[in-house]
């Protein structure tokens, strides 16, 4: 987290975030961009938000999978055929929590004042009102995004932050030039000419490639980082006591087994046995065929019980004791390990 | 396991079933116990085998079981 400062946060921030729709995303940068600006110590802020992936996390758990920008075109709700109910979202209601951690540990006021607020609902005014210097930065911002993140004044932040989002994503080659010039930008083309590109965007097959490698990083991150693996703790007096016990009764359930076994493979044998004599003297002691049928179906249940015997015998010996064993194994471990979350 | 369980299961239900036939075609057809059973006690002595086992496990191997007590 060395030398990363708010644009740089947030200009990862925004790279991060392109799975919402743009209007959410906007949104949830222009939050933290005032959270920010509410920071006294900025350096204070980024180490309680710790990095960049983790607030894309705790925005990608907040945020609605239904809300989720699954249709690549659709840049905008307007494009998903989304109508909006007036709710707070989700994903705003956890920036919130974070902003509230932050003021409940002195990092942020505990109120923000009217004026702030006021001063980052004309943003938009004042730049437009503004001297073209600050016009040149976006049109930077515009060409490389990435280049965004690198160090600038302060007061210039929540312009490009602003519109950051919908000029770095998009090849938006149209309204960089004209803001480049340093012309005065009035209210309502800057307005209208984002849109306009926003219209353009689904038709561009270029512009649909690049959200997905984003999403699929985003997946990766949460495999990583939401779901962390679990480890279990050994409870060692309870695990003494139950190998204590588990031994002698686990022995003697193996000793049960074996006898079981070889009384299986004793009857197996005998009536193996009584069949094959039943055979024998099939056709050398019977001459009436309906003894010889008699007999010969008495061999093949002899056989058939035989072999039930012998498997009941096998099963015993090679089945049940090592599953007697597993199972003592699969109880220790659910009585005396406890699971800890993994730091 | 499971699978090995469901093979001699099957092998043993056929099995039982073409015995039934055979022991039930025998019958049908005339086919006598007692007949068949002297036949097996002249052939193998099963009477005598019968008592000298009998007398083994009720007599030798309990005296042989009590004493160990």
């Amino acid at each position: 987290m060395d030398g990363i400062n708010k644009q740089k946060f947030l200009a990862e921030l925004s790279r991060l975030l392109t799975f919402m729709y743009e209007e959410d995303r906007q949104d949830a940068l222009a939050m933290y961009s005032r959270m920010f600006d509410e920071a006294e110590d900025e350096q204070k802020l980024i180490q309680l938000l710790m990095s960049p992936t983790r607030q894309a996390v705790v925005v990608a758990r907040a945020y609605d999978a239904k809300d989720r920008k699954l249709q690549v075109k659709s840049q905008s709700r307007e494009d998903a055929g989304f109508k909006e109910d007036g709710a707070t979202p989700g994903y705003a209601a956890a920036i919130e929590k974070v902003r509230a951690d932050a003021v409940e540990k002195g990092i942020l006021p505990a109120e923000v004042s009217a004026d702030q607020f006021s001063f980052f609902d004309e943003v938009e005014e004042e730049t437009a009102e503004e001297t073209p210097a600050p016009e040149e930065e976006p049109s930077e911002a515009a060409e490389e995004p990435e280049e965004i993140a690198s160090p600038e004044e302060e007061p210039e932040i929540e312009v490009e932050i602003e519109e950051l989002p919908e000029e770095g994503e998009a090849p938006a080659e149209e309204p960089a030039p004209e803001e480049a010039e340093g012309e005065p930008v009035e209210e309502e083309p800057a307005v209208e000419e984002p849109e306009a590109v926003a219209e353009e965007l689904p038709e561009e097959p270029e512009a649909a490639e690049v959200p997905v490698e984003e999403f699929d990083y985003k997946r990766d991150i949460l495999e990583e980082e939401e779901y962390p693996e679990p480890e279990k703790k050994a409870m060692l007096g309870w695990l003494i006591i139950f190998v204590f016990f588990a031994i002698p009764i686990g022995f003697v359930c193996c000793l049960a087994l074996i006898v079981l076994a070889i009384i299986f493979l004793a009857l197996a044998a005998a009536v193996v046995a009584a069949g094959v004599f039943a055979v024998k003297s099939l056709f050398t002691n019977f001459s009436i065929l309906a003894d010889i049928l008699l007999v010969g179906g008495a061999a093949i249940g002899a056989f058939a019980l035989g072999l039930l015997f012998l498997w009941t015998a096998i099963w015993c010996l090679f089945g049940g004791i090592p599953g007697v064993i597993r199972g003592f194994i699969e109880l220790g471990r659910s009585w005396c390990y406890k699971e800890v979350a993994a730091e | 396991m499971s699978k090995a369980w469901r093979v001699v299961i099957t092998i043993v239900l056929i099995a039982v079933l073409f015995a039934t036939v055979c022991i039930g075609v025998g019958l049908l057809t005339g086919a006598n116990f007692s007949r068949v059973y002297s036949v097996f006690n002249s052939r193998y002595n099963v009477e005598a085998n019968y008592n000298v086992y009998y007398n083994w496990l009720t007599k030798d191997l309990y005296n042989w079981f009590i004493s160990l007590f």
